[in-house]
């Protein structure tokens, strides 16, 4: 894929971010991407020439009491084959604190994960006595070190899971019509998902097609 | 459109076109989201604003590039923050002192 192409793929990246974002909990806000030389495009909140690290996204919390930030930060590339866009890492998590050093969790995915760790798992910072127990035979000793396995690469948690969770757990006040937005959106990454799990294998897809195909006859 | 009602204003805003104040006198003035899309949403940075890039990154984050390859090749970083400005520089490469 052209640079050119990658970057206009990558526009198209972020606004779809924005437009979810604006549609269910904030206003006005536009994530924004840098590409790279090395043909990585970094995206996320205030990104820009001079600013390759997203900025954490404040939300409105329910009881306004506790300044929640929603960290969103994607690393995209094109696939192998240099034909489709794809999402290389990805961060997504909440805090408690505008830097993001009071963290309560982050949803990680990293493709091709080298250290043997799940590509997509959950990191949450809380303690309890049998966290405790369970890590004192464990290799990492806190619960904030853990890799919680979350769905794997084609059905990683998404920015439309956050983003309902905060909402059904009555986090933030959501705008009207949230619903409808993230249902949206996240058919749209399903669809692509899919998309990209029937290029991965073809065999397995004709073969579902074509017995589809024998039902209805 | 008044500040008030914007949940999350933009940074890469601030000081630009001002918004607010045209809103507020009721001038003739933009809405959030014209003002918003304003300028292209992805930016080509070349080698030299990538290592800039980078040595900022890495200096607001208070980490060294070799800080943050010991934190991802143990699997842990100590911050998100560290975390988010691994995934960000990890692609451009050790920026090097200026």
């Amino acid at each position: 894929m052209k640079q050119a192409e990658l970057e206009r793929e990558a526009d198209a990246f972020a606004d779809r971010l924005s437009e979810l974002l604006n549609g269910t909990l904030c206003r006005g806000l536009r994530i924004t991407a840098a590409s790279l030389p090395s043909g990585y495009v970094l995206v996320g909140l205030g990104v820009k020439k001079t600013q390759v690290r997203a900025q954490q996204i404040p939300l409105r919390g329910s009881g306004a009491r506790v300044p929640l930030h929603l960290t969103v930060q994607y690393t995209l590339h094109d696939d192998d084959e240099g034909e489709h866009l794809m999402v290389s890492s990805s961060v997504l998590g909440l805090c408690i604190s505008e830097d993001g050093n009071r963290e309560l969790f982050h949803a990680d995915f990293e493709r091709d994960k080298a250290d043997g760790y799940p590509e997509a798992h959950l990191q949450v910072h809380a303690t309890s006595k049998d966290w405790a127990a369970f890590l004192s035979d464990a290799s990492n000793d806190s619960l904030n070190k853990i890799h919680l396995p979350a769905g794997g690469r084609r059905y990683r948690t998404t920015l439309e899971d956050m983003i309902e969770f905060l909402i059904a757990e009555g986090a933030v006040k959501p705008h009207n019509g949230w619903r409808d937005v993230i249902t949206k959106h996240r058919a749209d990454f399903e669809e692509r998902q899919l998309r990209a799990a029937i290029r991965r294998n073809p065999a397995v897809a004709v073969a579902a097609v074509v017995a589809l195909r024998s039902q209805e006859t | 459109m008044t500040h008030r009602n914007v949940g999350a204003f933009p940074q890469n805003l601030k000081g630009r076109g001002n918004v607010t104040k045209a809103s507020s006198r009721g001038e003739k003035s933009m809405s959030v989201m014209d003002a918003v899309r304003r300028g292209p949403t992805t930016v080509r940075l070349s080698e030299d604003d990538a290592v800039r890039a980078a040595r900022l990154a890495l200096r607001d984050a208070g980490y060294t590039f070799d800080d943050l390859v010991r934190q991802a090749a143990s699997g842990d970083f100590e911050t998100i923050g560290a975390q988010l400005t691994w995934q960000a520089v990890r692609h451009i490469g050790d920026p090097g002192a200026e």
